[in-house]
């Protein structure tokens, strides 16, 4: 990584992770997770299963802050940097576009790990004592990398051909709504077979049904071969898609 | 004629009168989490075969106040059993694996249904209790409910000391 690049991931991290509004939005995920935690504590007939789906909703919530997160990010990656009027000042330093937009998808990537990482007491703490913790925060950590680049690299390649930020926004937030029509729609609708394809083609509906099949379900790694590959080939696309479209703009 | 006419009455039930069934529970205490297998034993009593049965089992709570069927989902993936044939003295044995998801005081029975009796043949229930198990323990969840959002506060607290002190307001 180029000493510029690294110049550039640090302004990023220093807006977030040293501002107390960056450190705001952690606190309200903390304090989400933690209201999901004592409501278990306070159930007096719990199943055996209840761990399992409390762990499900908490990895649910993760995955729904992330999705929101990496759009309205990527929405601003270029786009933004346009209207404060410090993206050209970006451009006269030996960045090129292609570079900006790789720094901004780690940094979404650096985002994501943050998040994963307040989440992961929570996690041991309740699903310790239930079923498939172990698998359930691995398949989390590598569907949320995949969810954070879809949704950061969509925004980034909307943000860069949008005329304003707020363009990109609405877009992005439109996607979002879409994305997460699994939460919206009721499970009969989703088992036709339009629901179903729409299911396979959603990466969203991909990484929560996968959770919900290894965390709930108990279901073996190759049970979600089909769903983890698709979610694989939309990652992908979605990145090459705005590396591509700055390459072009440069040429 | 009177006696024929009686007998042929008779005829849709005979499938019916003709099968047995039992259903047994294992012989120990049963806890929440434990994978029981209960056996299910179907009998053609009658000397004619019987064809195309289906064997499936149910489960409902029966604790006082809140006695409902259970959805047998996350209980067990084996709910229901198809025998083509089962033919005349014949008997049948079927196991029931299941995972106890919640406790309480339980009655199991199993049902078989042919396709050409209009009564379907019962087991008795077996009843039988579950054992609570903890799922959740407090004292790890409590420290972690609290400490988490109270070490964020602490950070943004110490950032905004840290501001203030460098403009030195």
């Amino acid at each position: 990584m180029s000493p510029l690049l690294r110049t550039l991931m640090k302004k990023e991290m220093m807006e977030l992770f040293y501002s107390t509004r960056g450190l705001l939005f952690f606190l309200l995920i903390s304090v989400v997770l933690s209201a999901f935690s004592l409501m278990l504590v306070t159930n007096t007939e719990l199943s055996l299963l209840d761990n399992a789906q409390a762990l499900y909703m908490m990895s649910g919530i993760v995955l729904v802050l992330t999705m929101l997160i990496a759009a309205v990010y990527g929405s601003d990656a270029i786009a933004g940097e346009r209207e404060r009027r410090t993206l050209s000042v970006l451009l006269v330093t030996p960045l090129d576009l292609q570079s900006i937009v790789r720094a901004k998808l780690c940094f979404v990537l650096l985002l994501y790990v943050a998040i994963y990482l307040v989440g992961l007491p929570y996690f041991i703490a309740v699903g310790s004592s239930g079923q498939n913790l172990f698998e359930g925060l691995i398949y989390l950590f590598f569907l949320g990398v995949m969810l954070s680049l879809i949704f950061s690299a969509v925004g980034i390649y909307v943000s860069l051909s949008a005329t304003s930020y707020k363009a990109a926004q609405t877009i992005m937030l439109v996607v979002v709504l879409f994305s997460a029509s699994p939460l919206l729609l009721s499970a009969s609708l989703r088992q036709s077979t339009l629901g179903r394809v729409a299911d396979y083609i959603n990466p969203f509906a991909d990484a929560v049904n996968t959770l919900d099949a290894v965390i709930i379900d108990s279901e073996p790694f190759s049970q979600q071969l089909v769903r983890l590959g698709i979610l694989a080939a939309i990652t992908l696309l979605a990145v090459i898609l705005p590396l591509y479209r700055a390459k072009k703009e440069l040429s | 004629m009177k006696h024929l006419i009686f007998l042929l009455l008779l005829v849709p039930f005979a499938g019916a009168a003709s099968l047995q069934l039992s259903v047994s529970k294992p012989d120990r205490t049963l806890t929440m989490g434990d994978k029981p297998v209960f056996e299910s034993v179907l009998t053609n009593t009658g000397a004619r075969p019987v064809g195309s049965v289906v064997l499936y089992i149910s489960l409902v709570n029966l604790d006082k106040g809140s006695e409902h069927p259970v959805d047998l989902e996350d209980w067990s993936a084996q709910k229901a059993v198809h025998l083509d044939r089962l033919k005349g003295g014949a008997v049948s044995k079927e196991q029931w694996p299941m995972r106890l998801i919640q406790s309480g005081h339980y009655g199991l029975f199993v049902t078989a249904v042919t396709g050409t009796d209009a009564r379907p043949v019962t087991s008795e229930i077996v009843l039988f209790d579950i054992q609570p198990k903890k799922t959740v323990i407090p004292s790890r969840i409590w420290p972690v409910a609290g400490g988490v959002p109270l070490l964020l506060l602490f950070l943004m607290a110490l950032l905004r000391f840290k501001r203030l002190r460098a403009t030195g307001r």
